[in-house]
């Protein structure tokens, strides 16, 4: 009998040992640092959010690749202690401060390194040769950034080599071999989703993802508004405009052309500088592919042609296809292509800058269709094909 | 020629001329077809846009169609007989992959390393006809000299094989180091398209494709013996390496040139010599010649209507469309003829 007792006590005791010990876990997981005011607040990015704690920041980013059912937890901390707390949820991604070298694996990253001085912490790129940035260049060509291969396949070993504090990397769903190889190598690292905002404004905010590893978050706010205020002062004065041109994008590759669809980014622009997108009440955010003689339907007597992938004068386009020139955009001379800039071994800073400066994409725009609202204004991203 | 067999022949006649009218009336855009039958005559019809999209966007195409369809079935046809193998086709001799391999370096190494053909003044999707030519030449050049030194026609099958995946290959690593953007480029022509071709590219294309074809079906008496045994052709008097090396020269300028202009169209180069065979249940190329011109040509037309899905917005590419739409066809037809392999060569 008495064996019996002694066998309940130490039973109800390994339950209560039990039971204090998974509160404690849980609570930790649930974070039981002490919320802080947020600086800054997430207005226009879906895809992340920051809450703020006394000794740490968590950062979840939702649907990280196209239909990805995942959000993505990462804690970022000073403090090892912190880490610790965490260290047994693999769901977790862990990312300790100060950060002083960073990886990045998309030019759309770049800029926002430079808007809050942060881009002498670059030390590996995949293939630099793609990056406009006349900066980050130079940093490379003095040996400062080293080359991780091609982007769809990085070398790992360099990467190994370099021991980053974080990379910032991103990935469309079909290369996840290669993230989970980095996750396991213990090198932290974050994925970004800012391809997928589907408002220019939305993937501007970013630069407060970006930031907040390297605490800079009021700096962010502060760029970030400015960047908004430009942008929606442009179109609150291309709003009040009643006369919109007719807008058609991109070309034909194989019989297919390919047209975002009317919920898309690019359409937002287009709206939002005084066009009408011929495709906006389509109810679709990914690109159309569309048969030839549909777009040339709809499209032969749109006012411009804005967006011409790699082709970069009219002589271009009528040597692609004969029929391009039926267009009245191509009759007219009325067709931009958004390579103003572009380096000689490729870099175009519309999809480095772009991502960062939907303001000046947007001013450019406006400019394109109503040139007597913006003369004030110099292209940019857009320059027109002769 | 029996009745039955004129009779066939009548029926498919009208359903190519029927297929040919439905292919230039269907479409994305709805048009009358009392519009259609009048730019058809060359009368000019109100609606400019129209006009443009039924004689610069769909007669263009259906020509094309009926090329493609002829031209590749005839040299599946030269293929199947020359290696006395139901398994060839028209790229069996790496033709196809000579020109991805053409068109990779034109658009993924010329964009990654910067010397595209661009800069050498050659515009647009002339660039990609010509690197497909180009890299189909080369390797029919290759193949034609090892045709005069191996007797044997097996070999030649084998080494075609091995050209194909050694240029495959070679487009991989191209692909590795290339941008995201040039590899979708080259994606995307390997879907094959035959809206691309236009006025401008049909004066080229038309004259190869037909002088080719009538080349080749002069060779029709030749082939018959060939089905026979390379012995028995000899001992009937016949130049084998002559005849194979004309063959192979039909077979490339057809499988090139069509390659060339519209990507790798897969299977019907397979498939229609068999359907063709499984119709008419004969090996005589006499016969067998122009039937599968025509039936290339119907095949072509139907799955083009189909890849354009009449009435929406929206296309298929023409690779999906042969293949998914394709197989099914030759299944039921073999399942259909038990006596399959009697069809191949009696």
């Amino acid at each position: 009998m008495k064996n019996l007792y002694i066998l309940c006590s130490i039973l109800i005791l390994l339950m209560i040992i039990g039971c204090s010990d998974h509160k404690k876990v849980r609570q930790n997981k649930v974070g039981e640092g002490i919320r802080v005011q947020a600086p800054t607040k997430v207005k226009y990015a879906k895809r992340f959010n920051i809450t703020y704690f006394d000794s740490y920041k968590k950062i979840e980013v939702n649907e990280p690749w196209p239909g990805s059912p995942d959000t993505l937890v990462y804690i970022i901390t000073k403090d090892i202690s912190i880490m610790d707390l965490f260290k047994g949820d693999a769901k977790i991604g862990l990312v300790r401060q100060p950060i002083e070298n960073v990886v990045c694996f998309s030019t759309t990253h770049l800029p926002f390194l430079e808007l809050i001085d942060e881009e002498s912490r670059l030390s590996g790129f995949p293939t630099i040769d793609y990056i406009y940035s006349e900066k980050i260049q130079d940093m490379a060509r003095n040996g400062k950034i080293k080359d991780l291969g091609p982007s769809n396949e990085i070398n790992f070993e360099s990467l190994l080599e370099l021991n980053p504090d974080l990379v910032f990397a991103f990935t469309m769903g079909n290369e996840l071999s290669m993230i989970r190889k980095i996750e396991l190598s213990g090198i932290p690292m974050v994925l970004n989703a800012d391809y997928l905002e589907d408002h220019p404004l939305g993937r501007a905010e970013w630069i407060k993802f970006i930031a907040t590893f390297f605490d800079k978050d009021l700096e962010a706010d502060s760029i970030f508004n400015e960047i908004e205020k430009a942008y929606l002062a442009t179109k609150t004065a291309m709003d009040n405009i009643e006369k919109r041109p007719q807008i058609f994008t991109g070309v034909v590759y194989g019989d297919t052309w390919f047209m975002p669809g009317g919920k898309h980014y690019g359409t937002r622009f287009f709206n939002d500088a005084g066009g009408n997108y011929i495709w906006s009440d389509n109810n679709s955010g990914n690109i159309l592919q569309l048969s030839f003689e549909s777009v040339y339907e709809k499209a032969g007597n749109a006012d411009f042609w804005i967006g011409t992938a790699t082709y970069n004068s009219l002589k271009e386009i009528e040597q692609a296809d004969i029929r391009y020139k039926d267009f009245k955009a191509f009759k007219t001379g009325n067709i931009y292509n958004y390579s103003a800039r572009v380096s000689d071994k490729g870099g175009n800073a519309y999809f480095e800058l772009g991502y960062a400066r939907p303001d000046i994409i947007l001013k450019d725009l406006a400019k394109i269709f109503h040139p007597d609202e913006m003369k004030g204004h110099q292209f940019y991203f857009y320059k027109k094909l002769y | 020629m029996s009745n039955r067999l004129s009779g066939i022949i009548l029926l498919l006649l009208g359903l190519l001329v029927i297929l040919t009218t439905m292919n230039i009336s269907l479409g994305s855009v709805y048009i009358p077809f009392q519009k259609i039958f009048a730019t058809l005559i060359g009368q000019s019809i109100e609606n400019e846009g129209w006009q443009n999209i039924i004689l610069q966007f769909r007669l263009p195409k259906a020509i094309t169609a009926i090329l493609v369809g002829s031209g590749l079935g005839i040299s599946g046809l030269l293929m199947q007989t020359l290696f006395r193998n139901p398994l060839a086709g028209p790229f069996v001799l790496g033709i196809s992959s000579g020109a991805s391999l053409g068109v990779a370096l034109a658009i993924l190494a010329g964009m990654t390393f910067g010397f595209g053909l661009t800069q050498m003044g050659i515009g647009g999707s002339w660039i990609l006809t010509i690197s497909a030519s180009l890299g189909a030449i080369l390797v029919l050049l290759v193949v034609v000299l090892v045709s005069l030194k191996v007797q044997d026609s097996m070999s030649l099958l084998i080494i075609g094989l091995m050209f194909g995946s050694a240029t495959s290959a070679i487009v991989t690593v191209l692909q590795f180091f290339s941008k995201a953007e040039s590899i979708q480029a080259y994606l995307v022509w390997t879907f094959g398209s035959l809206g691309g071709v236009t006025w401008q590219e049909l004066q080229v294309f038309i004259p190869i494709v037909l002088i080719t074809l009538f080349g080749s079906f002069l060779l029709s008496k030749k082939l018959n013996a060939l089905l026979l045994g390379d012995n028995y052709a000899r001992s009937m008097g016949l130049n084998i390496n002559n005849t194979r090396l004309l063959i192979i020269i039909a077979t490339a300028l057809l499988a090139g040139t069509i390659t060339a202009f519209c990507g790798p169209i897969a299977f019907v180069g397979i498939a229609i010599p068999h359907i063709t065979r499984l119709i008419f249940n004969t090996s005589n190329h006499k016969i067998l010649f122009p039937m599968v011109v025509l039936c290339g040509a119907i095949l072509m037309l139907i799955c083009d209507i189909i890849a354009q899905i009449p009435g929406r917005e929206y296309t298929l590419p023409i690779n999906a469309v042969t293949s998914v739409f394709g197989a099914p066809l030759v299944i039921w037809l073999v399942v259909r003829r038990k006596n399959f392999s009697k069809t191949f060569a009696k």
